[in-house]
């Protein structure tokens, strides 16, 4: 009895400390806020019957943002297959809740461009700071993929927004 | 924001190399711009809570006869060999419900289930046939497994697993079912070893008796061995519980 409202108490905790960041991350790989919100939710369920292997892992977040990521792609799967021959873009203005940001716009359109591998990718290790051998562990490849993935992700999505590095060259102008 | 110049990263080939400072502020913009609903993801949540609670009554049939010793460890990556552009989908970590709440796990893995989870569960029972065949459609690289259940009474829980062994070039392909899609949850478990086809029917939801089709499909090498692909089905009706189990070699 004691043991299973631990568990609940603990599960809540964890809850509350990582929902937003599940969200997040389900959002930017998506596009998609409310596929967000319920692969955020799915994962955690996931998360709660996997109690024990989460809290036994080394890196349960890691491991929830493994288990998010992996629903978040199913749901990309099965967006593509319903969107074939319905040209219907995913990454749909109306879900976009902050109005004053047109760059942002444009990066979440650029985002969602990106081959599925290189956007998680490039997501995990430019707006959550993962290292490249937990995103590694959380994808399940191999670093090597991981470097890979993010730098021809990155440049891509650079060459998208078609804005170089900041580099002196502004200084001149 | 520093600029990483480009020149710099090429020294520390072991240490993450990024550069792109300005798309690290745009992600983030992007990141925190979006609102995390949160009474939504604890409804959903909860009700998800509600289900697999249930389901997971039907897991130990499923565990007792899952070809699968997975491991999740997260600390070990993957190693999806040398080509870094092949996209080997294998998310071995996270995903492996098979080898979860057991029949050796104690009931707090289940609120609300009294009993404990080690329930047994009459094999074969009388209400309920399955088949596994290979699709006559089948090609020496893509490759449909099929379970055929036929039921002669009205069933209020179905779960089917179709086990794929990985081998050589598997992946996932689809898969279907006959039973109503409103009514059935689809999903494709992939682990280390194996593709897991999981089909179950949705909370609320009966099927009439009659014959039930499911289906998963993949690809994979030519010369692929199918011996070891295996199907457990287990079903609740009226009158009973139970579950059947086989494999794909015919008849």
């Amino acid at each position: 009895m004691t043991a299973r409202a631990d568990r609940e108490i603990a599960y809540q905790a964890f809850f509350e400390q990582h929902h937003a960041d599940l969200a997040r991350l389900a959002y930017l790989i998506t596009g998609d806020a409310s596929a967000a919100t319920d692969l955020a939710a799915d994962a955690l369920v996931e998360i709660w019957r996997h109690w024990r292997r989460v809290t036994s892992a080394d890196n349960p977040v890691g491991y929830a943002r493994g288990v998010l990521a992996n629903l978040a792609r199913g749901w990309l799967r099965r967006e593509r297959r319903e969107r074939l021959g319905l040209l219907r873009s995913r990454f749909r203005n109306e879900e976009f809740h902050d109005p004053d940001v047109p760059a942002v716009l444009d990066v979440r359109a650029a985002l969602g461009r990106l081959p599925v591998r290189r956007r998680e990718c490039v997501v995990l290790r430019y707006a959550f700071d993962v290292p490249e051998k937990e995103v590694a562990a959380i994808l399940g490849i191999s670093v090597g993929a991981v470097k890979s993935h993010t730098s021809r992700g990155a440049d891509q999505l650079a060459a998208m927004l078609r804005r170089p590095d900041p580099v002196p060259a502004l200084e001149w102008r | 924001m520093t600029a990483g110049t480009g020149r710099d990263r090429n020294e520390a080939m072991n240490t993450p190399r990024l550069g792109h400072d300005r798309l690290r502020t745009d992600l983030r913009d992007l990141a925190e711009a979006y609102r995390p609903d949160r009474a939504s993801i604890a409804t959903r949540a909860a009700a998800g809570r509600a289900a697999a609670a249930r389901r997971d009554r039907m897991r130990p049939i499923a565990a007792a006869t899952a070809v699968l010793g997975v491991v999740a460890a997260i600390a070990v990556g993957v190693n999806a060999g040398n080509d870094p552009d092949a996209p080997p989908i294998v998310a071995a970590a996270p995903t492996t419900a098979i080898g979860g709440p057991t029949a050796a796990e104690p009931t707090a893995e289940e609120p609300t289930e009294t009993k404990p989870t080690g329930e047994s569960i009459p094999a074969k029972p009388a209400f309920m046939t399955c088949k596994g065949s290979v699709d006559k459609n089948s090609v020496p690289t893509w490759t449909q497994d099929t379970v055929t259940v036929r039921t002669s009474k009205r069933t209020t829980d179905i779960a089917v697993t179709i086990t794929v062994p990985r081998t050589a070039g598997t992946r996932d392909a689809g898969k279907f079912s006959t039973v109503p899609n409103s009514d059935l949850a689809m999903t494709v478990e992939q682990t280390a070893d194996a593709l897991l086809y999981h089909f179950q029917l949705a909370e609320g939801a009966h099927l009439p008796a009659g014959e039930w089709v499911f289906a998963a499909q993949f690809e994979h090498r030519a010369g692929r061995d199918r011996q070891r692909d295996s199907y457990v089905v287990g079903a609740r009706a009226d009158s009973g519980a139970g579950t059947w189990n086989g494999d794909f070699s015919g008849t």
